[in-house]
């Protein structure tokens, strides 16, 4: 057996492809873009019902809002905003088990069990009302039963329907509609209104449609003509108007007012039949609401009026306007009302307050959407807000009221008039809503829409006035929350000393609470993402300070982007900056730790890895390298950290090697801190650790470290077959690779050593591969065929590659030696005989069939060929041709390398067989 | 006329902080249709990155890559040409002609773009050509820590291609360019 001779350095000169310079080339530099205008924000419409500014009063956990798109024209409401509107409404109140009832209507007893009166039972206002509780009328039921009996009802009303019973039809919607007057019912309350509704809308349906068939139909079936969309009361013949006419008569008689209002408004669209002018019902509509005296129930009346007129085809908002008008009405009548000696009075003022906002804030978005500009000023005069100027003082808003406008204005309005605006924040004090908040939604409107520095600078001077004097850190920072953006945006750098200087005064004088937490981290996270530079947000007076009151995952999460934003920078190289991330990532670290958290999506450690990456000492590499030893100490249970390390030290000690006034002993130092390290990390990441570190010792001229690291690499393979969890494809694959890999190094490597031979390497990878029953036939022929090319490669006179210049390869250390050459080919005829039996191995037909021809390039490669080699390298062919297509390129390709291949003296016996 | 940018072993953050500036500031979204990545990018941001140049991806795995699902090899077409990818750290010996040439036989391509040594080469042999674009950013080698960052940029264009190389040489980037043509003995019929 014997090697083919290669000279890798005349192969690679004849033929290379030859280089010019190239003039013009497709990536040449554009020309510079036009310098970036100012953008403004889209002002796009907010499509949201939930108030992200706000909890709810009560201890709801509101659930985002469903942000469907407006796909139908801008100037309706479309069904699905109603449908995503009551959706919210159930969620934003949730239900007590037991609903207590004024009384049990006998529409609720049908299936329903009366449940005896207990105490357990009774909510503690009643207990503390004595003429109510001895009322024999109150009862209770579960919440599960009244929701399960009005769905019965519907089913009910529609049997009715479809049974020609519009009777009972009509009179089980005027039982429905009437438990809407029972609002002691409290947080039940929106919820029942949106099953009520339900049903009522149902009705309006059912009726329209009929009323509708008879306008187009005859008595007889025969089609009388097709009503267009926007048909007029005088294209209906008599006989529809005097179904519709009865209909109206019929629920015109319902003795109570509420279910009398509800069931006319469920067919106000029918209105369309008699009149010209339908919307002239609701004004009346408007004023008959008025004498619903409860507060609850005409609110939530007054928000059924709003989304029923959106079925008529012409709109008008004025009747819009004056319902918000009455609901303020009603408001100042709650809250100026004396507060009695009894604390559930306050209790149910507030509870009454936090039920009617929906429907405010239902309201005040159908009033806005599509409204042109003339038309705003009008509404707010309507409103009788915008007054002329010596009217200020008299102008006064019902803060929730003001609350909902605000939310609803567009931002040019919002821009235009912000001094009023200021004003009647300011003098709408009540207790309805939170006043701070309102000046949180300012600075947030504000910010929608780039808005001139002057009214900005106007807007902070009145704000900062006015939380100057807000004791609470809760209030405070909900409102300078909103407005960071507005002061990093205008650089207003002395407003920003001075709600920095707040909010430490008030964290000083008594710390900060768990609610308090997340607007802090709302505050810090604007002005991180705002600055460039780690070193100008920490240049910010109180910033450290701030920073120290922080804890739990708020802190976390600060730390975090602090992180991110030091590493997103490049280099780190200053080493305050150095030592205060470190104590950055110390915290977080052992935040994960106390907490026994887990780091779910390895966010931590990568960013942790990322900064230890991002240190640069530049020429004071010691302390690079002792920066690395207190990381390993620090971090010691992340596995990603550690292989940063190992990363880190290596190319340190490169970073050594190319200023040459380094002394060896610290690329010494570098290769042991990994050395050391890698052990540590989990198993199947070591091969490639301990195969990169002992290319760095081999680039240092670091022969022996170089060998102990590889036998390392090597030994690193016995471990791996305890491990369970390595065996999927793409880890074997990867190791594979990796083997190679180590094969294509050791040709680098000299076999110095006198108690060695010089094969000692190959021989233990051999040796491995082949004790090992978990290596796979593929696996086995793929490091077998790669040991030859390595024995073959080492056999040269000349080495294709060395790393260092001073390291002399084998070739010039067995230079004309023959038993190094018999050793390389005594080793080479084992590993063969085992590569052949490998590739008979295979059970896969197609499998076999690639390994075959793969054997055969490597055979065909590595040897000169002689009779016996190319004896098997035809039984490797034949092996190829019985699994693989005739056709099958690479068979034929390496059909062709044998004949050029094979001595003249067989070229004959090839070309028969082919 | 197709643009194939060609590029390799990264090794960001390992190796190296980030690609050269002024590969990065000629390196624009909109302007190169294919991407081959012989591997080491080694991170989750630089795959990010580069498909933010060019959506059309191709990439193979690096024994450092975070990601060990890229494949060892791929092959793909583009225009009249068939290329095949494949890092390079399991060809024995690295950058060795033969057995780049018995890895194009089995990949059956006209153009192996393969990497790990870290220097830029191009050779033609009678199975096709064999180029190796280098490294992006300059990281040291198994070989040597001397690298100076390069890329390639092939324009495909029919039968014939043109490739580009950029390299970075005392902070300034030299383009040279390599020209040939397909020729109907790389598949001689047999």
């Amino acid at each position: 057996m014997e090697f083919r001779h290669r000279n890798y350095s005349a192969e690679l000169e004849s033929h290379a492809l030859p280089r010019l310079r190239a003039g013009a080339h497709p990536l040449s530099a554009p020309p510079p873009p036009p310098p970036l205008s100012q953008v403004d924000a889209i002002d796009c419409g907010n499509t949201d019902f939930y108030d992200p500014l706000r909890g709810t009063n009560n201890d709801a956990n509101a659930a985002p809002p469903d942000h469907d798109n407006l796909n139908e024209a801008a100037d309706h409401m479309p069904t699905k905003e109603w449908t995503s509107f009551r959706r919210l409404l159930t969620q934003r109140f949730p239900v007590s088990k037991m609903v207590s009832v004024a009384s049990m209507p006998d529409v609720l007893t049908r299936s329903g069990k009366l449940l005896e009166k207990s105490s357990t039972n009774m909510h503690l206002e009643e207990l503390e009302d004595p003429q109510k509780f001895a009322d024999e009328g109150v009862k209770t039921i579960t919440w599960q039963e009244y929701v399960s009996r009005l769905h019965e009802l519907k089913d009910e009303i529609t049997r009715s329907w479809l049974a020609e019973d519009r009777v009972t039809s009509l009179k089980l919607s005027i039982k429905v509609a009437k438990l809407l007057m029972d609002t002691s019912v409290f947080e039940f309350y929106p919820t029942l209104f949106v099953l009520v509704t339900d049903i009522m809308d149902m009705l309006g349906n059912l009726v329209w449609q009929r009323i509708k068939r008879k306008a187009e139909f005859s008595e007889d079936g025969a089609l009388r003509c097709n009503l267009a969309e926007n048909f007029q009361a005088r294209d209906i013949c008599a006989d529809a108007k005097e179904t519709c006419y009865n209909w109206f008569n019929k629920i015109g008689a319902v003795q109570e007012l509420l279910p009398r209002i509800y069931l006319e408004l469920a067919i106000l669209p029918c209105w369309r039949f008699l009149l010209e002018q339908p919307l002239d019902s609701l004004r009346r509509l408007v004023m008959m609401i008025r004498g619903l005296g409860d507060p609850v129930a005409s609110a939530y009346c007054r928000l059924y009026m709003a989304h029923c007129a959106q079925k008529l085809p012409s709109h008008d908002i004025g009747y819009l306007v004056t319902c918000v008008n009455d609901i303020r009405v009603v408001l100042m009548q709650i809250l100026s009302a004396n507060e009695r000696t009894h604390k559930n009075v306050k209790l149910n003022k507030k509870l009454q307050v936090s039920l009617m906002e929906p429907t405010i804030e239902y309201i005040m978005k159908c009033i806005f959407t599509g409204l042109s500009q003339r038309q705003v000023n009008e509404v707010l005069s309507e409103f009788g807000l915008m007054k002329n100027q010596q009217d200020l003082g008299s102008v006064s808003c019902v803060s929730i009221i003001l609350h909902h406008l605000l939310k609803e204005l567009p931002i040019e309005v919002v821009s235009s008039n912000v001094v009023q605006i200021l004003h009647l924040i300011e003098f709408s004090k009540d207790n309805s809503f939170d006043q701070h908040m309102n000046y949180r939604l300012l600075g947030f409107r504000l910010y929608e829409r780039k808005s001139p520095v002057d009214i900005v600078d106007a807007v902070l001077d009145k704000v900062i006035q006015v939380i100057a004097l807000y004791d609470s850190l809760d209030e405070y920072l909900k409102v300078v929350d909103a407005y960071t953006d507005l002061i990093l945006q205008n650089q207003m750098d002395n407003h920003l000393k001075i709600i920095l200087e707040g909010i430490s005064k008030r964290t000083w004088n008594k710390g900060v609470t768990e609610d308090e937490m997340p607007s802090l981290q709302s505050l810090v996270v604007k002005l991180l993402s705002h600055f460039k530079h780690l070193e100008d947000v920490f240049s910010l007076d109180q910033f450290p300070e701030i920073l120290d009151v922080m804890y739990g995952k708020s802190q976390d999460v600060v730390f975090l982007h602090i992180l991110n934003m030091a590493t997103r920078n490049g280099r780190i190289s200053d080493p305050t900056s150095i030592q205060l991330l470190f104590e950055i990532s110390l915290a977080l670290h052992n935040n994960i730790e106390f907490m026994n958290m887990k780091d779910d999506d390895g966010q931590v450690a990568c960013s942790i890895a990322r900064f230890v990456h991002m240190v640069d000492y530049g020429t004071e590499m010691e302390h690079h390298l002792a920066f690395l030893v207190d990381c390993r100490g620090a971090f010691g249970r992340l596995n990603e950290l550690k292989e940063t390390l190992v990363h880190s030290s290596n190319s340190l000690a490169i970073q050594a090697l190319k200023c040459a006034k380094k002394h060896l002993n610290f690329v010494k130092s570098c290769v042991t801190f990994s050395e050391v390290t890698i052990p540590s990390i989990s198993a199947h990441r070591q091969f490639d650790l301990f195969l990169e570190t002992a290319e760095v010792a081999f680039l240092g001229g670091l022969v022996s470290h170089s060998d102990g690291l590889i036998d390392s690499a090597i030994s690193c393979l016995h471990t791996l077959d305890i491990i369970d969890g390595f065996r999927t494809p793409t880890d074997v694959e990867g190791l594979v690779s990796s083997i190679r890999k180590l094969c294509g190094f050791l040709i680098m490597v000299p076999g110095c050593t006198l108690s060695l031979p010089v094969t000692y390497f190959p021989n233990s990878l051999f040796t491995l591969i082949s004790s090992r029953s978990w290596f796979e036939p593929k696996m086995r022929a793929q490091i077998f065929s790669a040991i030859i090319l390595l024995l073959t490669t080492l056999s040269q006179k000349r080495l294709p590659y060395h790393a260092n210049s001073q390291i002399p390869g084998n070739d010039m250390l067995y230079y004309g030696d023959s038993s190094y050459n018999q050793e390389l080919v005594s080793l080479s005829k084992l590993v063969l005989e085992n590569l052949l039996s490998a590739v008979q191995q295979e059970p896969s037909q197609a499998a076999r069939g690639i390994m075959a021809l793969e054997a055969c390039n490597c055979i065909a490669s590595s040897f000169m060929l002689s009779n016996e080699l190319l004896s098997s390298c035809l039984t490797l062919v034949e092996t190829a041709k019985s699994c693989l297509s005739a056709k099958d390129r690479y068979l034929q390709s390496t059909i062709q390398l044998l004949n050029k291949q094979s001595p003249t003296s067989v070229g004959t016996m090839v070309s028969t067989f082919v | 006329m197709v643009l194939v940018l060609a590029l390799g072993d990264l090794h960001i953050p390992h190796r190296a902080p980030d690609l050269p500036a002024k590969f990065k500031s000629m390196l624009v979204p909109g302007k190169i249709q294919h991407i081959i990545c012989t591997g080491n990018l080694c991170i989750k941001e630089i795959h990010d990155y580069l498909k933010t140049l060019c959506p059309d991806l191709h990439i193979t795995r690096g024994e450092y890559d975070e990601e060990t699902k890229y494949p060892e090899t791929k092959t793909l077409t583009i225009g009249q040409f068939k290329l095949g990818l494949c890092h390079g750290h399991q060809v024995i010996p690295w950058g060795d002609l033969d057995s780049l040439a018995m890895l194009q036989r089995q990949l059956d391509v006209d153009i192996l773009v393969t990497g790990h040594t870290h220097q830029f080469t191009a050779y033609k042999h009678e199975g096709g050509v064999v180029i190796n674009p280098g490294s992006a950013t300059g990281a040291y080698s198994s070989i040597t820590y001397d690298v100076n960052p390069s890329f390639v940029l092939m324009d495909i264009d029919g039968l014939r291609v043109v490739v580009y190389v950029y390299e970075l040489i005392d902070g300034e980037v030299k383009v040279d360019k390599i020209d040939f043509k397909k020729t109907s003995t790389s598949h001689s019929a047999h």
